[in-house]
């Protein structure tokens, strides 16, 4: 067994910064956790906390049912993989592997064993003899997630580990730690600036801002229910568009009015916006580009079509609305022009709307 | 390892080590002893009031050549006469510095660089001297993090192109060291020529000859900025993007910096005044 507990966690460094701010949260055994979040929104420092590279200022950490605070790295059955590794050149990839097991003072035969199963894992059996120049990039990759696995951890514990990687690597990596994590059913928790990898790859993720969790929730919860405009805005490429709006009632519907057009709010958005007291009330209505559509002529807003980004399957369509600039995505077979001007409308059914002054969703 | 720490270790059946006399507290099971004027013996076990005094006496009584210890090749200015490593030039120095996991630490620096290129200075600091770019110092920090568990930062000397530059070089890194501590806190890899500013101003504050009047800009969400938008060679996208802020944002931010410093830092000038002044300000 080993779930995380994060209870009340900070990290203040001794210039007077605060890395992380009363983090909480509970990762479950085998969970597949995702920290996710800009730079420097104390991602790494929680991780390394857990690690217990970093100390923790205040708060309590455990690792299954102990208070690990005070235990060194080495004692909390943890095993660490980095964006930037290295493999002794000099050595074949089973010593490579070996190393810290040999560090460890383990028995060769158990060095072997955990090494063999390990390689069977990772599809790399074939690999052991060879040095490390005579492999490819992926290859080095999964030695150093070799390395890992050998240690036989409660905890991974992996910090940007495909950064490294070309675009394509990465893809192929992605799909391959998936695997691993099913196939070892360990706890897995994960540390990137990729929205990507956090929606592709987590059980879970945790959206860090400036050392403070903003939302902790499975990736189709974050992405279809942003608890913020934080949120709401770093997951989800193109980034989501957040628009002011003023929310009325008229003929016992709510509508948004944006600049003078209104659009009607679905009941279940009514609801929460009358029980929230936000009728009468200024807020940023935030609308996915996906869910935005051309329309026909007299409906919806006029608009006119600034650039057109062709991505083959999909096509992303610039256009500005009183002087500022949206993104619409539609099919890639959608024949447009620059400077013409189109309709569109927002799909009401998938509006998200945000306090102007807490910036959390009025919708949740 | 010189001959009298051979013999400290046999007599007294335990890990014995050189250190230098402003370093390392003991722990419970460590006893510190008074080698000479700058370095201390560092033993892996408690010893008793007898044991300590019997140990002092027999390095009262030992030669000079007998208590040399490797690292006088950093710590004395003239400590490069007396040794004999074969170094290329040029080189730098690596002074890693961790926080337990000496051994670990230790191997892997062997299986990593040839062992006469290491001095273990104490169980907390080890200093390489670093004559190719077989692996960058990025690795190494992923594979001492990764492989010993602890954590490390390594201060990187500028480029040393002869044998009597090593003590002063080495004297840099102490300082960077400091320096980074002060200026770039998270930072894990600290370079001399990433530092030279900090250096030139830390300088000059000791030297007394550093009369600059400055003024905190008291807001740390501002000085961040400040600094990350200095690192992205004042680009307001790439800042804008890596701080995960509209580009209007930083702008505003940059505007409140103006006002209360009185230097737009998207000017270059400005901005090499502005970072003088905040250095001049975090160096005290």
């Amino acid at each position: 067994m080993a779930n995380l507990t994060l209870k009340n966690i900070n990290k203040v460094y001794e210039n007077g910064f605060m890395a992380v701010k009363d983090v909480n949260l509970e990762i479950a055994d085998k969970e597949f956790m995702i920290f996710v979040g800009p730079s420097g929104c104390g991602k790494t420092t929680t991780l390394r906390m857990i690690a217990g590279l970093e100390e923790i200022t205040d708060g309590d950490l455990k690792i299954g049912d102990e208070l690990v605070n005070d235990i060194a790295p080495k004692d909390r059955n943890i095993a660490m993989v980095f964006q930037n590794y290295a493999l002794y050149p000099h050595m074949t990839v089973y010593d490579n592997m070996a190393f810290g097991l040999k560090l460890k003072k383990t028995p060769k035969d158990e060095i072997k064993e955990s090494i063999n199963k390990a390689a069977k894992i990772l599809d790399i059996e074939q690999l052991l003899t060879r040095k490390p120049k005579q492999l490819s990039g992926g290859q080095r990759q999964r030695v150093a997630l070799g390395r890992a696995i050998v240690r036989k951890p409660e905890v991974f514990l992996m910090d940007e580990p495909l950064s490294n990687l070309d675009a394509k690597l990465r893809i192929q990596m992605r799909a391959e730690l998936i695997r691993l994590h099913s196939e070892l059913q360990t706890t897995f928790v994960y540390v990137t600036h990729d929205q990507t990898e956090a929606m592709t790859m987590g059980t879970r993720i945790c959206v860090m801002n400036d050392g403070i969790i903003q939302q902790v929730a499975d990736p189709k919860t974050i992405y279809n229910k942003p608890a913020n405009l934080f949120v709401a805005g770093f997951i989800g490429a193109p980034q989501m568009n957040f628009i002011s709006a003023r929310l009325t009632e008229k003929d016992n519907e709510i509508v948004a009015v944006i600049e003078g057009s209104e659009i009607k709010l679905s009941a279940e958005s009514a609801s929460k916006v009358k029980a929230g007291n936000y009728v009468g009330k200024d807020v940023i209505v935030g609308v996915r580009p996906e869910n935005i559509k051309i329309v026909g002529e007299g409906t919806g807003l006029k608009v006119k079509v600034e650039v057109i980004e062709l991505l083959g399957s999909d096509s992303n369509i610039y256009f500005t609305f009183r002087g500022k600039q949206y993104i619409a995505k539609e099919d890639g077979s959608i024949d447009l022009k620059f400077g013409q001007e189109i309709n569109i409308a927002f799909d009401n059914e998938k509006i998200h709307l945000f306090d102007k002054e807490s910036e959390l969703s009025i919708l949740l | 390892m010189n001959a009298l720490l051979q013999e400290l270790q046999t007599i007294l059946g335990c890990k014995v080590e050189w250190i230098k006399s402003e370093q390392l507290k003991p722990k419970k099971d460590q006893t510190i002893i008074n080698g000479s004027n700058r370095l201390k013996i560092l033993v892996h076990r408690s010893l008793s009031q007898v044991e300590i005094s019997l140990i002092e006496k027999l390095i009262e009584n030992s030669s000079i050549s007998y208590i040399q210890s490797e690292f006088d090749i950093l710590c004395d200015p003239n400590g490069y006469k007396n040794d004999d490593r074969a170094l290329k030039y040029p080189l730098k120095l690596w002074r890693i510095l961790y926080r337990d996991s000496s051994e670990e630490v230790a191997e892997i620096l062997k299986s990593s660089f040839h062992k006469d290129h290491i001095i273990n200075m104490n169980g907390n600091e080890s200093v390489v001297f670093v004559m190719t770019d077989e692996i960058t110092p990025y690795e190494l920090l992923g594979v001492l993090e990764s492989e010993a568990l602890t954590s490390v930062r390594i201060i990187i000397s500028n480029s040393i192109a002869r044998a009597s530059s090593l003590h002063k070089a080495y004297l840099d890194t102490l300082e960077l060291s400091e320096l980074g501590k002060r200026i770039k806190e998270k930072a894990q890899v600290i370079k001399y020529e990433d530092m030279l500013f900090p250096m030139f101003v830390s300088q000059l504050r000791k030297a007394n000859g550093l009369l600059l009047n400055t003024n905190p800009v008291g807001d740390s969400e501002l000085e961040q900025t400040a600094m990350i938008f200095l690192e992205n060679n004042l680009n307001i996208t790439e800042t804008a993007n890596k701080l995960f802020i509209h580009r209007n944002t930083l702008i505003y931010r940059l505007n409140k910096l103006e006002n209360i410093t009185g230097y737009d830092i998207r000017k270059f000038n400005d901005a090499i005044n502005y970072y003088l002044g905040y250095l001049a300000d975090q160096i005290k």
